[in-house]
């Protein structure tokens, strides 16, 4: 019983002891702000399980923005009694001294998935005058939004430093899904013969975009010692870039997704005097920055003067920057003609705005001679031969023309678009219209008497009115009893159906209804005093002690008219 | 004398004209069609064209070969001179034999063809001041509308109530296109890229609408809707000959 126990604890633990070491060691192990770093991964696994070769590290280690790390190498062996395989990685110290730490990330072998716990190390001071004078790459990209499909263009700039010089360039690639990347050539660059590393992106997905673009570099120590010392200089740039979609107002119609800054290079034809029906190549020859694999080739209408048949380029694209576009030609007119336009939209993404560009025409001398009459006459083509032969001849035919006969040129367009004859029938309107609504004034008005000199009347007493009131500001007791005399009589005139200026105090009093002793005697010392002078003299001395009562009258009055 | 002088070079630019005339007349006749169009080319550009000159203009190009410059000239003569017999016969044989599409005329175009269009707008015009003024007129005076009034005015009304058909044949006649471009698609959607739903050959016929993005909506003969290029498609109501394919943007 005790022996299966200890068989059953045995089996119990063999996953255990079958378990995968990690160990790893950084050269050096405190290492100097910025300083390089060699760090090694040894992965022992049990004598019977192996691991096999590791594969897709460098995919597969973190990419962080302040330690750039990248795989250089494995080593395999055997240590302990398994097989170990030590994996190599170069990096790059953080700028600031302290703590740090490389998260978990797990390594993929032939046999299975490793988990690499998370690394924890030190970053030294750095000494009192310590240089340590190391390479330093640089990430140029334009400094704007970039516009879905756009090919843009960046570089890696690596200037020397003090101690060592960038000898070479390998491995750039940029991880980010928006994006499209191509590497492209390295070359020394000015006269410090600083080296530049090319590159295209291509964003295929509008937002914004996680850019990581990663590399190495070869750094050369300035010791003269052999290249086989050359080091590794792993670097990593890390940018958001915010990606529009090329802009719908403006856009043109023929736009065939062309996004850069082009001009028309060239326009040539491959033979310059063909006869009537011989085809001729035509190749307009694009060149800029931008996207000139992305473009569709340019829509070339068929002329009157040519048949266009567009053809596929053997050599699209003969030097970096250029587009070449080919299409067939057929003339269908002799004599001196031009060949038919190439023109070409863009979006150009500095300005932000749609360009137009046209390719100059080339002039061909086309001989021969037209032909008499092109057979249009459509046959069916499923017909049996016996049918064809046996058809009559179409009963329609085109007439002789006559064209002197037409004297008198004519317009197309009609007279009913003309905006002179809408202009003059909405005249006419407008005019006819004023004058119906004057004949139906007078014709109201000659309806109906009493309302109009009602309304007039109302006028006379309101404007009556305010000369009173005017009047009594100013004292004048001339001017006070004039307008109040005026008004009373311009109100009390359409009640009675009398003459304003024949009317007496006593009229007024009676049309008005006023029976009050003050406001009568107000109303007659008014008339005595306006029209006194006219009958032997002013018998009153002025009606501003009765501005009160003459004021509500002329109110009142002119309320009674509204009725 | 200065009259005299001037009676004289009028007299002799119009026996030049004539002369241009008869000589490209002749080059039709001999079978120089291309040498016709320019001389007649040249003549529209000097004097204008006439229902005449553009549909023997149709014929010189029908024998080139180009059916789309063809059905304009024709189309555009019936436009001037709805009875136009060279360009009513090119029309025909263009639809029978030579596999151009056209559409049908409706009921109204076929009583527009009666008069010119702008004979149409005229009558129309003169009959509803005709009805407004025998109306108003004798408001304007301050009287009742007499005998004579009344007769005027069922006049009008009767007038502008045939005309009005004649003006909408007209304004539909006027609303078509010729496709300039051979084998060119019919879109489903305004857009370069759009669907082809069908294919449109060059000197086609179409019903046009209203105009997006470059495209016009257009119905074919067969009463198929779909968006042509603008480029592609020339409306039949305009200017003197067809526009050069050339100078298209």
């Amino acid at each position: 019983m005790p022996a299966r126990i200890a068989l059953l604890l045995l089996a119990a633990l063999a996953p255990l002891a079958a378990q995968d070491s990690v160990r790893h060691r950084m050269i050096p192990e405190e290492p100097a702000p910025g300083q390089p770093f060699r760090l090694e991964l040894s992965v022992t696994s049990p004598e019977d399980d192996p691991l096999g070769p590791a594969i897709r590290v460098g995919a597969e280690l973190p990419l962080m923005d302040d330690i750039p790390m990248r795989f250089s190498g494995q080593r395999m062996g055997s240590f302990g009694g398994g097989g170990t395989s030590t994996l190599m990685v170069s990096a790059v110290a953080p700028g600031t001294p302290g703590d740090h730490r490389i998260p978990a990330f797990a390594i993929s072998f032939a046999t299975r998935k490793v988990p690499i716990p998370a690394i924890a190390f030190r970053v030294r001071e750095a000494l009192p005058g310590e240089n340590l004078g190391l390479a330093r790459a640089q990430l140029e990209l334009p400094d704007r939004p970039l516009y879905l499909g756009e090919t843009v263009a960046g570089r890696i700039r690596f200037t020397h430093g003090e101690k060592e010089r960038v000898a070479g360039v390998f491995g750039i690639e940029a991880r980010g899904e928006g994006v499209s990347f191509r590497s492209g050539i390295s070359r020394m660059d000015g006269a410090d013969g600083e080296m530049v590393a090319e590159f295209e992106l291509t964003p295929i997905r509008a937002g914004e975009v996680d850019l990581r673009i990663s590399g190495i570099s070869l750094a050369d120590p300035r010791s003269g010692r052999l290249a086989a010392e050359m080091r590794d200089r792993p670097f990593v740039f890390s940018r958001k870039v915010r990606v529009s979609r090329v802009p719908e107002a403006g856009r043109p119609a023929d736009w065939g997704g062309a996004v850069g800054s082009y001009v028309a290079a060239s326009l040539t034809v491959s033979n310059a005097s063909p006869m009537i029906g011989e085809t001729i190549r035509m190749t307009a020859t694009l060149a800029g920055e931008g996207n000139v694999d992305r473009i569709l080739p340019p829509e070339v209408p068929h002329g009157d003067a040519w048949d266009v048949l567009p053809t596929r380029e053997r050599r699209p694209f003969r030097a970096p920057g250029e587009r070449a576009f080919t299409y067939n030609l057929t003339p269908r007119l002799p004599g001196a003609l031009r060949t038919p336009p190439v023109r070409l939209s863009f979006f150009d993404p500095e300005t932000r705005s749609y360009r137009r560009l046209e390719f100059t025409p080339v002039e061909v001398q086309v001989s021969g001679q037209a032909p008499r009459q092109v057979d249009l006459v459509t046959v069916d083509p499923a017909a049996p031969a016996t049918e064809i032969a046996a058809a009559p001849t179409p009963p329609s035919k085109l007439a002789d023309p006559e064209p002197t006969a037409g004297s008198a040129r004519e317009r197309v367009a009609p007279l009913a678009s003309s905006r002179g004859l809408a202009g003059a029938n909405l005249a006419g309107l407008l005019a006819l219209g004023a004058g119906l609504a004057v004949a139906a004034r007078r014709e109201w008005v000659a309806r109906n008497p009493g309302r109009v000199a009602r309304a007039r009347a109302r006028r006379e007493v309101a404007r009556a009115l305010s000369r009173l009131r005017r009047a009594e500001r100013a004292a004048d007791a001339e001017t006070h009893a004039r307008a109040a005399v005026g008004g009373l009589r311009a109100g009390a005139a359409p009640l009675l159906a009398g003459q304003a200026e024949a009317l007496t105090a006593e009229d007024v009093l009676r049309a008005a209804g006023w029976t009050e002793a003050a406001r009568a005697e107000a109303v007659r010392s008014a008339f005595r005093c306006a029209d006194g002078s006219r009958f032997g003299g002013r018998a009153a001395p002025g009606t501003l002690i009765h501005h009160a009562a003459l004021a509500q009258g002329l109110a009142e009055l002119r309320r009674r008219l509204c009725d | 004398m200065r009259l005299i002088l001037l009676i004289a070079l009028a007299l002799a630019a119009e026996s030049a004209a004539e002369g241009r005339h008869e000589a490209a007349r002749k080059a039709y006749l001999d079978g120089d069609s291309a040498g016709a169009l320019t001389l007649w080319g040249e003549l529209a550009a000097e004097e204008g064209v006439s229902a005449e000159l553009l549909a023997a203009a149709g014929n010189a190009e029908w024998r080139l070969g180009r059916k789309g410059r063809a059905m304009v000239c024709w189309e555009r003569a019936l436009l001037l001179d709805p009875g136009n017999a060279v360009a009513k016969a090119g029309l025909r044989h263009a639809s029978s034999v030579g596999g151009v599409e056209r559409p049908s005329e409706r009921w109204h175009e076929s009583y527009a063809g009666w008069l010119e269009s702008d004979t149409w707008t005229l009558a129309a015009l003169a009959s509803a001041w005709t009805v407004l003024l025998a109306w108003a007129w004798p408001r304007l005076r301050g009287r009742r509308m007499g005998d004579a009034h009344h007769r005027a005015a069922l006049v009008g009304a009767t007038l502008l109530a045939l005309s009005g058909p004649g003006l909408w044949g007209s304004w539909s006649a006027h609303r078509r296109a010729v496709n300039r471009i051979p084998d060119e698609p019919l879109k489903l959607t305004p857009t370069q890229l759009g669907e082809p739903v069908a294919t449109v050959g060059e000197g086609d016929v179409v019903r046009t609408g209203r105009r997006l993005n470059g495209h016009v909506l257009v119905s074919l003969a067969g009463g198929q809707a779909g968006w042509l290029r603008e480029a592609a498609a020339e409306p039949v109501a305009a200017e003197g000959l067809p526009r050069p394919l050339d100078g298209a943007p």
